[in-house]
């Protein structure tokens, strides 16, 4: 239950602040607290890895597990992304990343299906071209570590995308009727390599292939939907006998600015949860800076 | 040159949303426009060689400054301005 509280006394505290300091200088709204921190490259997300949760962050959610039918109320997702280096003629941009994720189930960090992890990270993202149609490249190394076990992992991704302004293709806005953005996708196909940095943990590599879809059903902000599919082949290291498959969707609404409310099914074998399948409706309360 | 008339152009052809269709109190990051980090790296780009196309020591356009929050068409068209104003 405290955890509940934790986002209720985030969002009343952030919004006292914000609104304060719009009151004090109601001509200049930049200079509240969160706009500085955009206005400074510091970003909140879910998570900074390209996929669904880099749209939105939840701080909090509730859990429904159908894998082990329990209820969990213990989730929190946070990622802070400081200032990018940017190379702007090499389209070239690098970034530090700091995460937290967490999923304590039942209130036992033992209970299998739970992970507390914190990472620190490196991401960078090269546009290789600058014409209308070019491939883009999206690398990251990161080290963290499970409080669950103790055990520190590594990991290093790189992921290829492709990137037009010309509709229809990835990247483009599909526009609707109103000239609004509906649709707007992006495939993946990329290379995973997870590396324990301790003895007795296995290393483990993936091939990769990822479609990102997201919609604005209504043509507006407010309300957005997140499609995705990965599919992973394993190509080294521990033998997990299975290609992993992950299909999730989420729906985002938006409270304010900085506050919306997420609903998110995936089903699974997920990164976080070391390949395990896992089966899980998710409802969050999101902060976004 | 008439660099709102440039600039809307450029940030249409970007997007995708007609010129006719963009105000200047549209937002970047927001509907119509909808411009992703993968979108602000190109518009960048196409705004860094407008500028450099119109002034003689290369200005540079950075993402970072047209990724800040709420930042509006009206926006990009001051911070172009005041690029080749000041070279």
């Amino acid at each position: 239950m405290k955890y509940l509280l934790i986002p209720l006394f985030l969002l009343l505290t952030v919004d006292c602040i914000a609104q304060k300091t719009v009151a004090d200088s109601p001509e200049n709204n930049n200079n509240n607290i969160l706009n500085w921190m955009s206005d400074n490259g510091i970003e909140i997300r879910r998570a900074f890895d390209g996929t669904k949760k880099e749209g939105k962050s939840a701080l909090f959610q509730y859990v429904k597990d159908f894998t082990t039918d329990s209820n969990s109320t213990n989730t929190l997702d946070i990622a802070v992304k400081v200032k990018e280096k940017e190379f702007e003629k090499l389209r070239l941009y690098f970034y530090p990343v700091v995460e937290w994720h967490r999923n304590i189930v039942n209130e036992d960090l033992q209970n299998e299906d739970s992970y507390n992890k914190i990472s620190a990270s490196l991401k960078s993202e090269w546009a290789i071209l600058s014409s209308i149609f070019t491939p883009l490249l999206v690398g990251s190394a990161s080290i963290k570590n499970d409080f669950k076990d103790d055990e520190p992992e590594g990991e290093f991704k790189i992921e290829t995308t492709f990137f037009s302004i010309i509709e229809g293709l990835p990247g483009s806005n599909t526009n609707g009727r109103n000239n609004n953005t509906i649709l707007k996708y992006y495939p993946y196909f990329g290379y995973e390599h997870y590396l324990g940095l301790v003895e007795g943990i296995d290393n483990i590599e993936f091939l990769k292939s990822r479609l990102y879809v997201e919609f604005y059903p209504f043509g507006t902000d407010a309300i957005r939907g997140i499609f995705e599919y990965t599919k992973r082949w394993e190509t080294g290291g521990k033998n997990l006998n299975t290609d992993s498959e992950v299909i999730s969707g989420a729906f985002n609404a938006d409270l304010n600015k900085f506050f919306s409310i997420t609903l998110e099914y995936e089903n699974g074998e997920l990164p976080v949860n070391d390949f395990e399948n896992s089966h899980t409706l998710k409802l969050g309360l999101g902060f976004k800076i | 040159m008439n660099i709102t008339k440039d600039v809307i152009s450029i940030i249409s052809n970007q997007s995708g949303v007609k010129v006719e269709n963009i105000s200047s109190s549209h937002e970047l990051k927001k509907q119509p426009l909808t411009f992703d980090n993968f979108g602000l790296i190109y518009l960048a780009a196409a705004l860094r060689a407008y500028v450099k196309q119109h002034t003689q020591n290369a200005k540079t356009v950075k993402k970072s400054e047209i990724s800040k929050s709420e930042f509006k068409v009206s926006d990009v068209i001051e911070l172009i301005k005041a690029k080749i104003e000041e070279s």
